[in-house]
């Protein structure tokens, strides 16, 4: 008789514990119809706020960076491990635009396609000076390593539509350690 | 030598003929390319803008695949499956990566089943099937398994897990997977065999030792359910003594011993397995029986006070076993009470002392553990009141509420709140995960709106005080004619060929007439209002103060939905915290009860 109990005991608390035993009934399904009616609605004004900005970078666009006055300067990292702390560009005599880049952001550079956009800028037409700095680590590199350095400076001739500068810094040689920095001009088809 | 020299070049001007040119929304076009870095970084909405901005007319399908692909990732990446779903369908009729094209079919149906849209989701995985690349058959075969698991369709997903015969390939999780989904078909035997496979696995990082607790922990339940207590034993020893599953392990250590030890249980094949398990162990009772020197000691009795009670009440049998038990318990409460695992030993301890004739430690154990049931409900209901109040979904919110990381936001630590211990297991839901994803995107886009709105402000103001010449008219509509996409660009015109011609004059009144090539042209109306930057901004703030109160409701109506995820789970664990304590309190009225009748004098 007792050990009768004591396995009458046992069973309900196996129930509630066992992982495998299906739910019986979900009284939580008024709140997956409420979560999905509300999933749709984020992903609407979603929408609704990405058409806003849209405009709103098109006005600010307009406003401070005119195109035929718009000078736009990217950088690209193709060199494996190579992660960035601070680049500087400057445009003639200005002062220089200073980007710091935090372990997240350095590493988002080491893709073949990615490239960011250290400066905006508005400049008149005709030839023009542009100075890029950069510092950098490698992933592997100890506390005691010093920094990778590197500079460029080249002239840019700005046209009457917006102009889009990249600097990429690359290996010299396939197999060497040495960096180097080069620039191009780009030009959008119509 | 790896850090590099300064490279120097003064004076070397790029002319004309040294620019390279691109395609708008080509690969090389570098806007696309910084959506690339942005997704990168997990800037998905800043990836989208930079992207739309090359196509204001919200036509990408007309813009090249490059572009494409970076819009439709960035899209799904931030949350919006219809808008990635529509550009992956046109990729799906243009690209032939066919690669890329499964693994972003793949992600959509990901999305679908992690915010609960099975149906959607199980159409996508269908729909992808016959051109599924090789290389996606294992983790299309894993997703669709878990979406049919997540609909009840166990059989199916089995189905689906086992009709490919690929099991070498498919990874531990896969085939933990196909130990559940067998065993809650009702083909058991093939299920345990599935489960034991990953409970002996030797794992080779901390996720798959998780994985082999987890399989040995509903394998020993399992057993313990079907009164196999001596099959149990073993596959709890199997779990770790510190872990996420060590305190289940423990309490089903306890019962296992006082269980019915039941017969042998023989391992059966899984038809997608190959009939050559070279493992001595062919019975689940025989596995893997390892030896802890922790519980055969024995001041752990004295360390919970156990050593002076007298053995005479149950068999010599019984009374072993009943020792027995009491080891991982003791073990188990000197955990967090919090955990219902610990609970449940509390009351178990008394119950077995209670069995073992030990009535005064037995009533002494009671004692503790209504307090200790009590103290919990306490910290449940402070708990509750904390949820109401919002404070651990604002402090989760806050630490990252600049984050566009949109669906890709992971919830890496939790804060330290009265409700986040009782809520673990519901935080690693993707229920409340999703949503709390929602309720985030909600925040950062009120706050990303109030900038945009003082951002135009700004912009107005610098309009306004502008002395700027206006740029060249001429430049300005060469430019435009220059970049002018007519509206039919990029359409496909279907041809085909008829299968027969008739002549023009064959049909209406035999008049054939040349026809009218040259369309009419007049004169356009002006333009009702002048449309430049200021009027454009004052249109967007307006637009923008709208869409700041729809998403603060909306923000409100996910807050609430989390605070009443939240609350179920706890009115759950509070009610069964409510049976413990009242089964703790009617067996310690009984003892009292059988203490008074001097019943437990004459035991």
């Amino acid at each position: 008789m007792r050990s009768i109990r004591g396995r009458r005991a046992l069973r309900p608390l196996l129930v509630v514990l066992f992982p495998l035993h299906a739910a019986a009934a979900d009284p939580a399904e008024d709140i997956a119809e409420r979560a999905a009616r509300l999933d749709q609605l984020v992903q609407a004004l979603k929408d609704e706020v990405i058409e806003l900005t849209v405009e709103a970078q098109s006005i600010e666009n307009t406003v401070l960076v005119p195109e035929h006055l718009r000078v736009s300067v990217y950088l690209r990292v193709d060199v494996a491990g190579l992660l960035l702390e601070e680049v500087s560009v400057a445009i003639d005599d200005r002062a220089a635009e200073v980007h710091r880049f935090d372990d997240r952001d350095a590493r988002a550079m080491l893709s073949e396609q990615a490239a960011r956009r250290i400066l905006r800028a508005t400049v008149g037409e005709g030839a023009h000076r542009i100075r890029l700095q950069y510092r950098a680590r490698f992933a592997d590199d100890t506390e005691e390593d010093p920094p990778v350095t590197g500079s460029y400076e080249a002239i840019f001739d700005k046209h009457a539509d917006d102009t889009d500068l990249e600097f990429t810094i690359s290996r010299k040689s396939r197999f060497g350690d040495e960096l180097r920095t080069s620039m191009k001009q780009w030009r959008r088809l119509p | 030598m790896k850090h590099a020299l300064a490279l120097l070049m003064l004076g070397a001007a790029l002319t004309a003929d040294a620019t390279d040119v691109y395609r708008a929304g080509a690969a090389e076009d570098p806007h696309v390319r910084v959506a690339e870095y942005l997704n990168r970084d997990g800037r998905h909405l800043s990836a989208i803008v930079e992207l739309r901005l090359l196509d204001p007319t919200d036509a990408p399908q007309r813009m090249p695949e490059a572009y494409r692909w970076q819009l439709a990732d960035s899209y799904l990446s931030f949350g919006m499956r219809d808008r990635a779903q529509a550009i992956y369908r046109d990729l799906e009729r243009t690209s032939q990566d066919k690669l890329r094209l499964g693994r972003a079919q793949l992600q959509l149906a990901e999305f679908e089943y992690t915010r609960g849209y099975w149906a959607e989701a199980r159409a996508t995985l269908y729909r992808m099937r016959e051109t599924l690349p090789q290389e996606l058959v294992e983790d299309w075969q894993d997703l669709l398994a878990r979406v049919l698991m997540a609909e009840k369709r166990y059989g199916d997903a089995a189905e689906v897990l086992t009709d490919l015969d690929n099991s070498e390939r498919q990874s531990a999780y896969t085939r933990y997977n196909l130990g559940v989904a067998l065993i809650n078909d009702g083909r058991a035997p093939q299920g345990l065999t599935a489960l034991d496979r990953i409970g002996r696995l030797v794992p080779s990082n901390l996720e798959e030792l998780a994985l082999r607790d987890r399989a040995n922990l509903s394998l020993g339940w399992y057993f313990l359910q079907a009164q196999q207590g001596g099959t149990a034993k073993p596959l709890f020893e199997r779990v770790r003594l510190e872990g996420p599953f060590s305190n289940r392990a423990l309490l089903g250590l306890g019962w296992a011993e006082l269980a019915p030890q039941g017969e042998r249980v023989r391992k059966a094949r899984i038809g997608d397995e190959p009939d050559t398990d070279a493992s001595p162990f062919t019975t689940f009772s025989t596995l893997g029986v390892l030896l802890r020197p922790g519980f055969t000691e024995e001041d752990i009795f004295r360390r919970a006070g156990l050593s002076s009670f007298r053995l005479s009440k149950a068999s010599k049998k019984e009374e072993q076993a009943l020792a027995k038990a009491l080891v991982p318990w003791v073990e188990l409460i000197s955990r967090d009470p919090m955990d219902t695992a610990v609970q449940e030993a509390w009351l178990a301890i008394p119950f077995t002392l209670d069995r073992l004739g030990a009535y005064t430690q037995a009533l002494e154990y009671y004692e503790k553990a209504i307090e200790v049931l009590e103290e919990a409900r306490r910290r449940m209901q402070a708990a509750k009141v904390s949820i109401r109040q919002g404070r651990m979904v604002e402090t989760i919110v806050r630490r990252e509420i600049e984050s566009e990381a949109g669906w890709r936001w992971k919830l890496l630590d939790l804060p330290d709140a009265p409700e986040t211990y009782f809520l673990q297991h519901l935080l690693a839901e993707h229920r409340f995960q999703e949503a709390l994803k929602n309720y985030r995107d909600t925040r950062m886009l009120q706050r990303s709106l109030e900038s945009w709105s003082q951002r135009l402000s700004a912009a107005e103001q610098a309009h306004a005080a502008s002395d700027r010449p206006p740029g060249d008219a001429e430049a300005l509509i060469r430019r435009a004619q220059r970049r002018w996409t007519p509206p039919w660009a990029g359409l496909e015109i279907v041809l085909r060929a008829e299968s027969s011609l008739s002549v023009p004059v064959a049909h209406g009144d035999g008049a054939y007439a040349e026809p009218e090539l040259r369309p009419r042209l007049r004169l356009a109306a002006s333009p009702a209002r002048f449309n430049g930057p200021v009027e454009r901004a004052r249109a967007a703030q307006q637009r923008l103060a709208d869409l700041k109160r729809q998403l603060a409701a909306a923000a409100e109506a996910q807050s609430k939905l989390l605070q009443d995820m939240s609350l179920a789970d706890l009115d759950r664990q509070q009610q069964q915290i409510e049976r413990y304590l009242i089964e703790a309190r009617f067996a310690l009225a009984r003892l009292y009860d059988r203490h008074q009748k001097g019943e437990l004098d004459e035991e």
